[in-house]
Parts: C-alpha cells; sequence; structure tokens
C-alpha cells in the first residue's frame, strides 16, 4: 500500500462520512428538495448554494470543538492529504452535484405540482446558475456557470479554511475576518488612490466599478491589462491557495 | 519501541510541563504510568500518538516520527482518551468504518470481547450506552485492531468493580510479545496484578521506571501489627489492622507487590529508591 498517498483510503475516508452523516445528507437534500419546489428561480437557488455551502463547509474541522472528536480523527490510519482531499471532494464537488440534483428534481416536482394545482405552463428552469429562464448552452453561459462556481469554490475554501483556524463560532469569526480583510485592503487602497492620484472619489470613478473599463486618460491600457491579468490569475490561485493552507493547518494541528 | 529523548514541552510560555524528559519503552509488556493528577500523563500518551508535538527532543514510535502521523505509524496505535467521543453510529456501523482502516482487525475478537464485556446488541447505538459501556465498546475495538502500540488513558474510569475485572483479564490476554500497552492512571489499585512495569511521574519528570519483577526483588512489602524501625525501612503506612511498610529486600524474601505503597514511597523516598535501583545491571532510566 502506498504510504503516501493511496485512493483506497481517501474511498475509506468519504465511506465514513457517508455512514456517520446519512441523517444528516437525508435531512439536508430532502429538505432542499422541498424549498426548490417552491423557489424555482436561479437568484435564489445561487444565494441558498452559497450560505448552505458554506455551512456545509465549516462542519468538516468543528471535530475539532471537541478533543475527543479531534483525537479519533486525527488518529485516523490516514495521510492529511487524504484527508483534505476528501474534505475537498465533498464539500465542493459532491455538494455541487447535489445541489444540481436537488434543483432540479425540486424544480421539476415544483413546476408539475404547480400545473396540476394551478393549471399553469411554465417551463421548468434547470440552471440555477443564471437569473434568466433564457439560458443557453454556449461559451457565454458556460462561463458564466464557471465564475458562479468559482465563487461557491472560494467560499467553500474560505470557510473550510475557516473551520480550521477557530474553534468555535467558525462561521461567524470567518465572516468577520473577511469583514476585517475588506476593511483593511479599502483602507490600503485608499491611501494608495490618495497618493498615487490625489482624489479618492475621481479615482473610483475612473476605475468604473471592478469591470475593468478603465478610463484611458487616467491609467495606460498596459496597466489595465497587467490588473486585468493580475485578478484573472489570483482568483484561480486563491481557491488552491486556501485548500493548501488548510492541509498545512491540519499538518500542524495540536489536541 | 518507544523512545523519547530529552523531551521540553509546555502548554504556555510560563508553565514548563517536561524538561529533558527521558522514557524508553520494549514491547511485550503493559506499562502502567502512574502520576498525581496534573503531573502530565495524559499529555505524554498523546505526544506517543502524535496529538501534540513536543517543542524540543526526540520521539520515536516504531521507528517513526509522531508528529508526522504518518498512516503506517497510526495503524498501529490504538489510543483510548479519558473522555470519549460522541458516536452516532451503532456497534456495528463504527466496525465498519474504523475497522477497515487497521489490518490487522479481527472481526471474532471484536464479538468475543463484547461479549465478555456483556455487550449484546451490536445494533445498539453508541450515544445511547453509558459511559461505562461505550468505554468497553472502544476498549473491545482498541484490542481488536491488535496494533502494536496500545495507549489507555483512565481505562478504568466509569467502570463498575466486575467491569474493572473483566477489564484486567481481557488486557492480560490481549498481550503479546510485540505489543506495547500503556495505561496512564491514577488509581493504581485499579492495575493490581495486570501491569508488569511501573513508571511513576513526579514533579513532571518520570522518578521511577522499572519492572514488576525488579521490584520485589529489591523491595520488600510486608504488614505488621507494629511499625518497624530501622535504615531499611522505606515507607510506613498505618491502617485500621496495623502498618504496612516497604522495605530494603536485604533477603531476597517474596512478597506481594502493593502498586500503592509503592506509589507512596517512591513519592516520599525518591532519592533512595534511585539509589537502590541504580546499582541493579538492568536499569531503565
Amino acid at each position: 500500500m502506498n504510504q503516501k498517498f493511496s485512493l483506497k483510503r481517501i474511498g475509506l475516508l468519504l465511506r465514513r462520512y457517508f455512514i456517520e452523516n446519512q441523517n444528516y445528507e437525508l435531512y439536508l437534500w430532502s429538505i432542499l428538495t422541498i424549498v426548490f419546489m417552491i423557489f424555482r428561480n436561479g437568484n435564489s437557488a445561487s444565494a441558498i448554494l452559497i450560505v448552505t455551502g458554506a455551512l456545509y463547509a465549516v462542519r468538516f474541522f468543528k471535530v475539532f470543538n471537541f478533543a475527543p472528536n479531534g483525537i479519533q480523527y486525527l488518529l485516523i490510519p490516514a495521510t492529511q492529504l487524504e484527508k483534505t482531499i476528501s474534505v475537498f471532494l465533498l464539500n465542493t464537488v459532491y455538494f455541487i452535484l447535489m445541489f444540481t440534483v436537488v434543483f432540479s428534481v425540486g424544480n421539476v416536482i415544483g413546476n408539475l405540482l404547480e400545473q396540476l394545482i394551478f393549471s399553469t405552463s411554465d417551463t421548468v428552469a434547470l440552471q440555477f446558475f443564471q437569473s434568466s429562464k433564457s439560458f443557453e448552452f454556449n461559451i457565454q453561459g458556460l462561463k458564466n456557470i464557471w465564475i458562479s462556481f468559482g465563487v461557491f469554490a472560494a467560499i467553500q475554501a474560505i470557510f473550510t479554511l475557516g473551520s480550521l483556524y477557530f474553534k468555535r463560532n467558525a462561521i461567524l469569526k470567518t465572516l468577520l475576518s473577511l469583514f476585517v480583510v475588506a476593511v483593511a485592503l479599502g483602507i490600503l487602497e485608499y491611501f494608495i488612490f490618495k497618493i498615487t492620484f490625489g482624489s479618492v472619489t475621481e479615482t473610483l470613478k475612473a476605475l468604473n466599478a471592478g469591470d475593468f473599463v478603465w478610463d484611458e486618460n487616467i491609467f495606460p491600457k498596459a496597466l489595465t491589462e497587467t490588473w486585468k491579468i493580475f485578478w484573472t490569475i489570483s482568483g484561480y490561485l486563491f481557491i488552491p491557495f486556501c485548500w493548501i493552507v488548510s492541509y498545512f493547518r491540519l499538518t500542524e494541528k495540536e489536541i | 519501541m518507544i523512545q523519547i529523548k530529552h523531551v521540553e514541552f509546555s502548554y504556555s510560555r510560563n508553565a514548563q510541563l517536561f524538561t529533558g524528559l527521558e522514557l524508553s519503552l520494549s514491547p511485550g509488556h503493559i506499562h502502567g504510568i502512574l502520576g498525581k493528577n496534573g503531573e502530565g500523563k495524559s499529555t505524554l500518551l498523546k505526544m506517543i500518538s502524535g496529538m501534540i508535538f513536543p517543542q524540543k527532543g526526540e520521539i520515536e514510535v516504531l521507528g517513526y516520527e509522531p508528529r508526522k502521523r504518518q498512516p503506517e505509524m497510526l495503524r498501529e496505535i490504538f489510543f483510548l482518551p479519558e473522555e470519549l467521543p460522541p458516536i452516532t453510529l451503532s456497534i456495528e456501523n463504527y466496525e465498519k468504518v474504523y475497522a477497515p482502516f487497521y489490518p490487522h482487525f479481527n472481526h471474532e475478537q471484536f464479538q468475543g470481547y463484547l461479549q465478555e464485556f456483556e455487550i449484546n446488541s451490536g445494533k445498539s447505538q453508541i450515544n445511547k450506552l453509558s459511559y461505562g459501556q461505550k468505554k468497553k465498546v472502544f476498549m473491545a475495538f482498541g484490542l481488536a485492531t491488535n496494533t502494536k502500540i496500545v495507549l489507555l488513558d483512565e481505562p478504568t474510569n466509569g467502570l463498575d468493580i466486575p467491569s474493572k475485572a473483566q477489564f484486567r483479564k481481557m488486557t492480560a490476554s490481549a498481550l503479546e510479545e510485540e505489543r506495547i500497552m500503556l495505561i496512564s492512571t491514577h488509581q493504581v489499585r485499579d492495575l493490581d496484578s495486570l501491569i508488569d512495569s511501573i513508571i511513576i511521574m513526579n514533579s513532571h519528570q518520570i522518578v521511577f521506571n522499572e519492572l514488576c519483577e525488579n521490584i520485589t526483588e529489591k523491595l520488600l512489602f510486608s504488614y505488621g501489627k507494629e511499625k518497624s524501625e530501622g535504615e531499611e525501612v522505606l515507607y510506613s503506612e498505618e491502617n485500621l489492622r496495623g502498618f504496612d511498610q516497604v522495605s530494603i529486600n536485604k533477603t531476597g524474601e517474596e512478597s506481594k507487590l502493593d502498586i500503592e505503597l509503592l506509589f507512596n514511597t517512591v513519592l516520599k523516598n525518591h532519592q533512595r529508591i534511585r539509589e537502590i535501583f541504580s546499582n541493579q545491571n538492568n536499569k531503565r532510566f
């Protein structure tokens, strides 16, 4: 057996999760199916996805809230990498798949019931990433899905990391940390604009929010392009960065 | 084999727990760690299992560094903490989930231990069992994993009197040549006739580490109506019947080891005990 990485051990970790949490899983997905029978538009689905996803993510390292649980988890004969991967698979890949299935099933049932009870003839909206019902399977549509998935995956990664750092009230503390980071970045941004361009209001106006449609009279095109690339790369690196930090945090975890 | 060399550890900057801790444990024995509350017995077990890391020094368990928590080491360690995790699974499902991680786990053995402990239904939810019963389930599982190292932290806490006897019987029967069993307790009487090696901690140090056969060879445990005086008497304790005492065994007389008396003797007369045992060839600390 490979001592560094074993798919069999990952399989056992996943099996452990499903057997230990079968009731939780059953309740969660049943409740969400009912919710999606009622709320059948993409906007509510996206909001529910983010909230339930975050709640789902922080559960994984809740074991460290109570020492005997933490000891039991750390003593499971699997590497910390395998444990991190199993958590990633569950709270990102499995969650989004189940969410899609449950959203679709809820929508179909909800729609059928509505047709039966109220004799309506609405079409079924089977895309929770799109707020418009006119979603088409094209490059732009896929790009939107990819971005939405990215946002979800980033939130999952942040909340997983938060649950490893904070023993209690991980959700609240993670949100608070995000707020603190945002305020700190805002202050930094304020001073950079003030020192570099003189006026913060004018600079923000020229930046045209976050759409990278910057005023070329103030910002050279090269800067806009560089900034755009920087943000794209940062966005892609942010998720693996959070997971790598989570892995090291788990490796160094003491109880 | 467990080797602890020059280990330093503290939970906070101001309170050093271990300084230069040394310990060597060989397989084929049931080692009992005795010590007052707060001596660091549980911390020592956690360090051996890789749950906490020493700030300085080295720990080697079966040739592995515990802090790395490698699967090949973890599958050879079973650690039963004093406080038990709340498990929402049935006994049957618990076995289904955790047994595959331990390559030497034996289902028949597990069932046998459960029967011995009079825990009948595998379908019982572990969480719904009493503390003592829960402990028995974990102990039965731990022994059935057939790991090379078994660490038990205060295993007899919460067990009723018959269960304590069953525990001693089962633990003794589970000892094998390649297995190290390390039991930490402050209830010394519970380990009577179970352990064959005694480690005593005092002031966060290992002050005594001897095999039981060496102890009775060097020390004499006796009872008398009158208190004996003399240089060879190391410790004396008055009770309703008279006096229990520990003295230097000069005549090679055989006596029954009284762990509680030994513990008190070591704490009261630590220096002399050290001198007595440092003369023997198989010195262990």
